[in-house]
């Protein structure tokens, strides 16, 4: 259920698209900000306040690379895999991630903080490897600036009780 | 006549018809170019590339360019190859992409056999695989008793969205993810709410959407036993093809008529049939008297005419009809009976109103509409009637005229429903309010300045201007189409639908063409009418008679009086008072419980004959199996107690050997029923002096039949007079007329697209003409009412009384569930709801009851108390003043009409009484 | 790692910067004082002042602008085709195409981030061009932070008159609305952008109607890449001849190369439209790594074909480009070395293709994927004498035949690596998987 605050909010967001369906991945986005991920009731939710079949929302949920509909770690990493970031080793620090946070790519460690994701060519080739941590864009990476960006400089591997997910 | 476009197909000249597509021209000049994503209704999208061909820019241009068919204008000069090497090794790419991650799982699949991907897999030559990775696998939905999923088989072709949710505006069919992930099921798992869901079975070009009624006693097309025949769930005539084997019913699917149906049925035709492989099938015979083994049915013929002889030679014999048998039973009957004998067993008020609503359309000018006319109208008026729940394929055809806000739609039923979010008005009327509606347009539309007074008193806030806004649109419209319904039960709101229409018809200069639309229940309905033509007693006379003792012996073919009847008690007394009930039906019913003679009779798909549909088209269905037990066709039964009885006529009987006998003979003794022996080819019908044969030459054959018990021939296929089928594969090979295509096959076509080739053009008539018969077409200067006439028939007053509250009780039709013989197919009745009674919410408060849960009632109506149990249900779209009962349910068969009612809730120990005796 | 790249970098050589003459590194973008004190919002007073839209559109067909997103289609010509009058139908709709996501393209991030009010001056002429009432700005997640900047600028126009109605006295109203998108490549091809912005699935739309005639809303539509857009106020101030003389060769104005991969200096740099690949290499870019060779450039964004060492002196412009059987797409210049496998290449570029397919029609949806199985195959040593022969006539047949451009834009890169390096196809189907380092890592730099 959407709260009144939550309704005020959407109504201003609203009010900017000429028709309720132009609004829905805005809707969309703005409850994933809000609530981590789309849940199912958050898709009920959307589709309840938009007055639109939820077959038709999630239909865009699912289309859309940066809309979750599973569950997502706190922060969530999105380490780009195209061409001029592969080039300059992005599946190196991929590797160097899967082995720090014991995930595989896809997965979330066990300590519920990260997911690691890959995404599509961030528009910072020139800066390769690249990756966006929440809002956050990291270019230039080495496996030392990750673990200091993912705040694992001490060492420890995070959700080192965990095992591999996907 | 225009110049048609010419279009040149590898170096032939072909005509066009204007604005087809290269596709649509290449399949309408039976040509063939294999295809997915394209269907006549559903239109081109280009999705998915198979109906590639080569264009040639001109008479110079060697090199030419693969275009896709769909997407491409077949425009006046144009040169295209479908032979090219190109465009054919592009046409067998596209199936070997498909194929990278479809199953291959035919053998355990039940599109096998019928399966357009593996004709087009076929067609385009694709036979070699060379993807050497894993396919991609799906889970599967759980999409309720109708619709089997099973998503590995998908080629997305986008049909089953298109159809579900731009075509039928279904809400809760989506498609999911993308690029080789596209997912095409519900959000969740759970029934599909569409109450069309069942075409996807015939859409889905592959085995993703099957029809799970069918998986249950599965069977492969080329060893399905088929005939033509015409669906018995309500009154549009839906044409169909049943399918048997082993003597049970497998399925049903749509058989294509472009002016009715088109290429749909709705889900209680398609699944409805279940019934006839029911449990309560009457299977032999049986007499109460006798107590002993069943009588044969030559012994119960002779008694049973002796005992009618008798009484009609008294003067005590009645009969009564039934709108769900064939004219030629019910023509048999009356024969039997003498015309003023003989009722045509409709209730009282519904009887009232199909009269009425005949004889309008015989006197007017007005047109009773088609559902094809339906697609296209450009306003529609829908009085007092629930057209999803009483006449589902209107539902579907208003739609298409709603789709792109062509259609302006005013609905005034009971409660919202489907059709509102197409609704420019929507006003929740109780069925007098919807009269008075009615009442107030016909008062405007005839120059009144302001409806008058007493009528609009009656209406909600709001309805003023609905009022005067409809009758804007219906006065500016083209072709304005005006809907009632008869579950109303309401003579007001139909007399206001034909003042409506009338009036439209007088005030128009020209260029108009109104519709009428009655939404009728059963297949028969308007034929018994016609039958009838007035002159037999309605039920309510019927009943007071038997009361009376001026009749002693009754027979009764294929009707359940308990469903017709508002004072069950007083009809079981008057039933034993009688010295014979004769019976004839296909199940077990109250009335049959009650019969000294129960007689079994075929079921639709058992027998041959004809019904009149609510458009006044007289349609032809035929046998498709044998009769279950020792069941025979209803009017065979009938003939043989006529001749038996050697009553004076009877002699003449003696000739009517098979159906197109009755009929022929029926066509000549009324003038209403001319023609209707020449809708489809007699039973003596040959074509090189052979039989249409049922089974298709493919069939696992006759010897194979039985070989579980012996692998020799022993069973000579039944001889078969009524039709031009044979029981067997044996036969006429070509295709014949089409009002007797027994299933759609053409070579290389085995999936239900090869109806392709039995349309003049893809999409259009069937060569020859669609089949049936319109009997009542509008005449020019007939002479309509003045309008002077217009009773707005009011439910009696209110009742005074000091109980919790006065509400009017209302019937609701259920398209699962109201319905009688659908209700028993077990995956119709999965999905109906239980007996409930409808309240507004706040109606509920006020009596002090939530929904969703079973209360003891006590209604007071007329002086009568009558006690029940029902499920609450509430709907906030429904009248403060209004009780919705289920109409058809055995729990409410009690309620006949609108009344007024006091309504008390009984304490829990009442209930549980209640619930011990009820059925 | 020990490159220096150039950042959010403009070196401009030979002539003075255009579009990015606003634009510095590390400073927050001009407000719109600022941005009118460097000469902007005079095209707008100019051109909603003395012209009316019919001229401006004659000058935008005079100064020969060709699209920056991709097509190169020429702007005017486009604009010509929106139906006009007073039964045409309202509103039009102008779109600034901001999506961005083809590999390898990093220009317009720079535009937007660098110089909002560019944007917005762009957006305004071209509306009054064309006569569209309203504007969005459709923009890829990434860019959220220039959505902001983008509403700023909005809000900042509208409050100086250039926004809003009656602008500037002339009678011609213009609202514009940004559009963060959720991320999909597809979103970029401009009939899919509109089922976006409609809230749809974002599958194209089939063609015709052009959006031109029948787009957004179905109202007649034009979609502009923010580079495009960018360049008509300078055209306005300058000159359709001025514009056409900036260009070396053939074509017109200048262009934001983006160059990355494994040279010395990756970054964005605006040059005249037509530098040679060599130069842009060899001199604005420093050369190629140390230790590493030369060995292939693709010129314009993943969608386009592969650049050998013979071919280095070609034009990086729509013409020479066009007639060596190339594309310019995007100007996103990525340099690949000899470290690197083009099979590699080839398995990566196709993946986002395969990943970025919307699903909608069987050659893309169906066909790329299995490309990628092929090409994994070899990569992982699974590969079958042949395999070269079917990734070839696959390919061929998917590119052309597809509902839309993206499969065309995978043929691209596909074909011509198969053309162009066949022994590399060869070895690995002979030697049995990737003779190459994977993955790939940076070899160490001196300064
Ligand atoms: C798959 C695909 C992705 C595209 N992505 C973009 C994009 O991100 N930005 C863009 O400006 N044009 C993109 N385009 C090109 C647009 O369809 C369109 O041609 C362009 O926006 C027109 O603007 P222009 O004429 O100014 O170049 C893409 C095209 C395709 C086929
Ligand atoms: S080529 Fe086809 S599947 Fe691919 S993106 Fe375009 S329409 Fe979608
Ligand atoms: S039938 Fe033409 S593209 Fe599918």
């Amino acid at each position: 259920m959407l709260t009144p605050e939550e309704r005020a909010e959407l109504d201003e967001m609203r009010s900017h698209y000429p028709t309720v369906r132009a609004a829905s991945v805005s809707v969309l986005k703005w409850l994933q900000k809000h609530r981590g991920h789309l849940s199912d009731e958050s898709m009920r939710d959307a589709a309840d306040y938009l007055g639109l079949p939820v077959a038709e929302l999630d239909g865009l949920a699912t289309f859309y690379n940066l809309l979750f509909r599973q569950p997502v770690g706190e922060r969530v990493i999105c380490l780009c895999d195209s061409i001029s970031c592969w080039m300059c080793g992005s599946d190196r620090i991929r590797e160097h991630i899967e082995n720090r946070l014991r995930l595989r790519m896809g997965g979330t460690s066990a300590d519920g903080r990260f997911t690691l994701v890959p995404v599509v060519c961030l528009g910072n080739c020139d800066r390769a490897p690249s990756m966006i941590v929440g809002d956050e864009l990291y270019d230039d990476l080495t496996p030392e600036k990750v673990d200091e960006i993912l705040g694992l400089s001490d060492g420890t591997n995070a959700g080192a009780h965990g095992g591999d997910h996907d | 006549m225009q110049k048609m476009p010419k279009v040149t197909i590898d170096n032939e000249t072909y005509d066009v018809a204007e604005g087809r597509n290269l596709l649509e021209a290449i399949l309408d000049n039976r040509l063939e170019l294999p295809y997915f994503c394209w269907h006549p209704e559903l239109g081109s999208v280009g999705s998915c590339r198979l109906c590639a061909v080569k264009q040639y820019r001109d008479d110079d241009d060697q090199q030419g360019r693969l275009v896709t068919s769909c997407m491409t204008p077949a425009t006046d000069g144009a040169r295209i190859s479908i032979c090219d090497p190109e465009a054919a090794e592009f046409r067998r790419s596209v199936i070997e992409w498909l194929m990278i991650n479809h199953p291959h799982d035919c053998p355990v699949c039940d599109e096998g056999g019928e399966c357009h991907l593996q004709d087009m897999t076929v067609m385009t030559g694709h036979a070699h695989r060379r993807y050497r990775g894993r396919k991609r696998t799906f889970k599967n939905q759980n999409l309720g008793p109708f619709i089997h999923h099973e998503m590995n088989r998908c080629i997305q072709c986008y049909r089953c969205v298109r159809f579900y949710r731009e075509y039928s505006a279904g809400e809760d069919l989506g498609v999911f993810a993308s690029k080789n992930h596209v997912y095409f099921g519900r959000f969740e798992e759970g029934a599909l709410e569409l109450p069309f869901a069942g075409n996807l079975a015939e859409v889905c070009p592959t085995g993703v959407f099957t029809d799970k009624t069918q998986h249950r006693h599965f069977t492969r097309k080329w060893d399905l036993q088929s005939a033509p025949s015409v669906c018995t769930h309500c009154g549009l005539g839906c044409n169909t093809l049943p399918a048997s084997r082993y003597g049970t019913l497998r399925r049903v699917t749509s058989r294509y008529n472009s002016e009715v149906n088109g290429y749909w049925l709705c889900d209680r035709g398609r699944f409805g049939y279940e019934y006839v492989n029911g449990a309560d099938r009457l299977l032999a015979p049986a007499s109460v008297a006798d107590n002993g083994p069943p009588p044969s049915w030559d012994a119960s013929a002779a008694t049973i005419a002796g005992v009618l002889g008798e009484a009609r030679a008294r003067g005590t014999l009645a009969g009564v009809g039934s709108p769900r048998a064939s004219l030629e039973a019910n023509f048999v009957l009356r024969e039997i009976v003498g015309a003023d004998r003989f009722s045509p067993g409709l209730a009282e008020e519904e009887h009232r109103i199909v009269t009425r609503y005949l004889e309008f359309l015989e006197s007017t000018s007005v047109r009773c509409a088609s559902l094809r006319d339906a697609n296209s109208v450009d306003t529609a008026l829908v009085l007092g009637a629930d057209v999803t729940n009483e006449a589902p394929l209107l539902d579907l055809a208003l739609t298409q005229a709603c789709r792109n806000a062509a259609c302006r739609l005013t609905l005034t039923g009971l409660r919202r429903g489907r059709l509102s979010k197409f609704a420019a008005d929507d006003l929740c009327l109780d069925p007098d309010q919807a009269a008075f509606f009615g009442a107030a347009i016909v008062a405007t539309l005839r120059g009144a300045p302001e409806p008058p007074e007493a009528l609009r008193d009656s209406l909600p806030p709001g309805a003023h201007e609905c009022i005067s806004e409809t009758t804007a649109a219906l006065s500016a419209a083209r072709r304005p189409l005006i809907v009632a319904g008869t579950s109303a039960r309401h003579r007001g709101v139909l007399e206001a639908a034909i003042q409506v229409a009338q009036s439209l018809e007088s005030t128009s200069d020209g260029g108009k063409q109104p519709l009428v639309s009655l939404a009728l229940p059963e297949p028969n309905t308007l034929g018994v009418t016609m039958l009838d033509g007035g002159e037999g007693p309605g039920l309510e006379d019927l009943l007071a008679a038997v009361e009376s003792g001026r009749i002693s012996t009754l027979i009764v073919c294929e009707n359940d009086l308990f469903r017709r009847c508002s004072d069950p008690e007083r009809l079981a007394s008057a039933l034993a008072k009688l010295e014979a009930l004769i019976v004839l039906d296909q199940m077990e019913t109250a009335t049959t419980a009650r019969a000294r003679w129960a007689l079994p009779v075929a079921a639709v798909t058992e027998s041959s004959g004809t019904f009149v549909s609510g458009e006044g088209r007289a349609q032809r269905f035929f046998q498709v199996k044998a009769p279950i037990g020792e069941s025979r066709a209803c009017w065979r039964v009938l003939r043989d107690l006529f001749v038996e009885g050697r009553q004076e006529g009877s002699e003449l009987a003696r000739e009517w050997t098979a159906t197109h006998h009755v009929s022929t003979v029926l066509a000549s003794a009324h003038t209403s029923f001319g023609g209707i022996d020449e809708i489809a080819p007699p039973g003596d019908f040959r074509l090189l002096g052979q039989r249409i044969p049922r089974l298709s030459v493919r069939s696992s054959g006759r010897n194979a039949m039985p070989d579980m018990v012996s692998v020799r021939q022993d069973v000579q296929p039944p001889e078969d007079d009524d039709t031009p089928f044979a029981f067997s594969m044996e036969g006429y090979q070509g295709r014949g007329p089409t009002s007797l295509l027994p299933r759609y096959w053409s070579p290389g076509w085995n999936s239900n697209e090869a109806i392709n080739q039995c349309q003049i053009e893809v999409g259009g008539p069937l060569h020859g003409g669609d089949p049936g018969r319109r009997l009542i077409e509008p005449g020019d200067g007939r002479t309509g009412s003045d309008g002077a006439g217009l009773q707005t028939v009011g439910v009696a007053a209110v009742p005074k009384g000091t109980l919790k509250a006065v509400l009017m009780l209302c019937g609701l039709s259920e398209i699962f569930g109201s319905e009688e013989t659908s209700r028993r197919a077990p995956a119709v009745a999965e999905s109906m709801p239980q007996a409930y009674v409808l309240l507004n919410p706040d109606t509920a408060v006020s009596l002090g009851v939530v929904g969703d849960c079973r209360y003891g009632l006590r209604l007071g109506i007329n002086d009568k108390v009558r006690e029940v149990s029902l499920t609450v249900r509430v709907d906030e779209t429904l009248p403060l003043h209004v009780a919705g009962l289920p109409a058809g349910y055995p729990e409410t068969s009690w309620w006949q009409a609108p009344c007024w009612a006091t309504v008390e809730i009984l304490g829990e120990d009442k209930q549980q009484e209640l619930e011990k005796e009820q059925p | 790692m020990g490159r220096t790249p150039a950042h959010t970098g403009v070196i401009m050589t030979e002539i003075t910067p255009v579009l990015t003459a606003n634009i510095e590194p590390g400073r927050a973008p001009l407000d719109c004082a600022g941005y009118e004190r460097a000469g902007g919002y005079a095209a707008v007073r100019k051109a909603l002042g003395e012209m009316s839209p019919d001229q401006l559109l004659d000058l935008v067909k005079e100064s020969n602008l060709r699209g920056r997103g991709g097509a190169g289609f020429p702007t005017g010509m486009k604009w010509g085709f929106v139906p006009q009058g007073d039964d045409s139908p309202n509103p039009k709709y102008l779109i600034a195409n901001g999506d961005e996501m083809e590999p390898g393209t990093f220009k317009d991030r720079l535009l937007i981030h660098g110089d909002p009010h560019q944007i917005v001056e762009g957006m305004i002429l071209s509306a009054y061009a064309v006569r569209a009432p309203v504007g969005y700005i459709f923009l890829r997640p990434e860019y959220e932070r220039g959505a902001d900047l983008l509403h700023h600028a909005i809000a900042e126009a509208e409050a100086a008159g250039y926004l809003g109605k009656n602008i500037l006295g002339s009678g011609f109203d213009l609202e514009l609305h940004p559009h963060v998108s959720a991320g999909r490549y597809i979103c970029g091809e401009e009939t899919a952008l509109m089922n976006a912005l409609e809230g749809r699935r974002p599958n194209p739309r089939s063609r015709p109607p052009y959006p031109a005639i029948s787009g957004l809303f179905g109202k007649p539509t034009i979609v502009q890449n923010i580079e495009t857009l960018s360049c008509v106020p300078h055209i306005v101030n300058n000159g359709a001849k001025w514009f056409r003389r900036l260009g070396l060769g053939d074509d017109a104005g200048t262009k934001l190369y983006c160059v990355s991969g494994k040279v010395k200096r990756p970054g964005i740099y605006e040059l005249p439209i037509g530098v040679t690949l060599r130069e842009l290499v060899f001199e604005h870019c420093g050369g190629m790594l140390d230790g590493l060779e030369f060995k292939a450039a693709i010129p314009g964004g993943a969608a386009t074909m592969l650049m050998t060492p013979e071919e280095l002196d070609t034009r990086l412009d729509f013409t020479s480009l066009d007639k060596a059987k190339n594309r310019l797409g995007t100007a996103g210049v990525i340099v690949i070395d000899d470290h690197t496998c083009i099979v590699g290449i080839s398995l990566n570029l196709q993946s986002f293709f395969a990943r970025e397919s919307c699903g909608w029609c069987t050659p893309c949806r169906d066909g790329i994927s299995w490309i990628v199985d092929i090409l994994r195959d070899l990569e992982e040593g699974r590969g079958e004498p042949g395999d070269a022969e079917l990734l070839m006539r696959e390919m061929k047949m998917i590119g052309p035949n597809a509902f839309c451009a993206l499969a065309m834009g995978a043929e691209g890169p596909m074909v011509s690596a198969l053309e162009k390096f066949p022994e590399e196809f060869e070895t690995h189907i002979s030697g049995g998987g990737c003779p190459y380092e994977r993955p790939p890592a940076l070899p160490p730099q001196s300064n």
